[in-house]
């Protein structure tokens, strides 16, 4: 039997987090960690390998663009953009983690509390 | 030289340890987050972090390396060179930081106790045994 490959694997925590933070604005490295942390109220942490390693995967994916640097200052640091690719992705695992707590609200019973 | 510049230090050279395609790209924006959150209470945090991607790349590069290189031929760099003990020296040397960086963090009182406080002479009445043993009555 041979296994295939599924269209759209789910993504890693730091791909959906870094994703989710571009979606709406460019930002540097740093403002995608603090981002990253804002959305999840403070529970995922980002560090600097972690966050580099997965833009350069988006990137080599065509899902992510990083935009040259706009002038000779050292402060001006580069901003990282959403591909309309990188949209669809992010689009499409959404509506995955949509279905997956439509399937969980159906099948696992409503907790209640517990009587004294 | 205080522990922020030497796990800053540490940090600088867990970076020229990664892999030179990815240090050129993003070598210069990790070291200025790392200059942002360490101050904030993160380095043990972002020494893990270094050591962890260090790791992560040169595996890659290996398995990429590994990938396209024909049956039957092999490292050809191998044994225990001096440049390899001193990558073992760093990465230690950022583990044993960052360990000692979260014990520290877990430990503040003891830690806070041993360098602020002497015991006054009040401290010192309350240690001696109040009770008295009578003999001989």
């Amino acid at each position: 039997m041979k296994l295939t490959q599924p269209s759209n694997p789910p993504l890693s925590a730091a791909t959906l987090h870094i994703l989710l933070a571009l979606v709406d604005e460019d930002l540097h490295g740093y403002g995608i960690i603090q981002k990253a942390a804002r959305q999840s109220q403070q529970q995922y942490r980002l560090g600097p390998g972690t966050l580099y390693d997965n833009l350069k995967k988006l990137m080599d994916q065509g899902l992510v663009l990083d935009s040259p640097k706009s002038g000779n200052s050292e402060d001006d640091k580069r901003l990282y953009r959403l591909t309309p690719g990188g949209h669809a992705v992010l689009s499409a695992e959404l509506d995955r983690l949509k279905n997956v707590l439509r399937e969980a609200e159906l099948t696992v019973p409503a907790r209640r509390p517990k009587r004294v | 030289m205080n522990a922020q510049n030497f796990a800053r230090l540490l940090y600088r050279l867990l970076l020229r340890m990664h892999p030179a395609a990815f240090r050129h790209r993003f070598g210069e924006e990790m070291l200025w987050i790392f200059d942002l959150a360490s101050s904030r209470g993160q380095m043990a945090y972002l020494l893990l972090d270094g050591v962890r991607s260090v790791t992560i790349q040169h595996a890659k590069v290996d398995l990429d390396e590994k990938a396209v290189a024909p049956f039957g031929l092999e490292i050809q760099t191998s044994g225990l060179t001096l440049g390899r003990m001193g990558q073992a020296a760093v990465l230690s040397a950022a583990i044993l930081v960052a360990i000692a960086s979260l014990l520290a963090r877990e430990m503040p009182s003891a830690l806070y106790f041993e360098h602020n406080q002497q015991p006054t002479c009040g401290q010192v009445d309350e240690l001696r045994p109040t009770a008295t043993l009578d003999i001989g009555q």
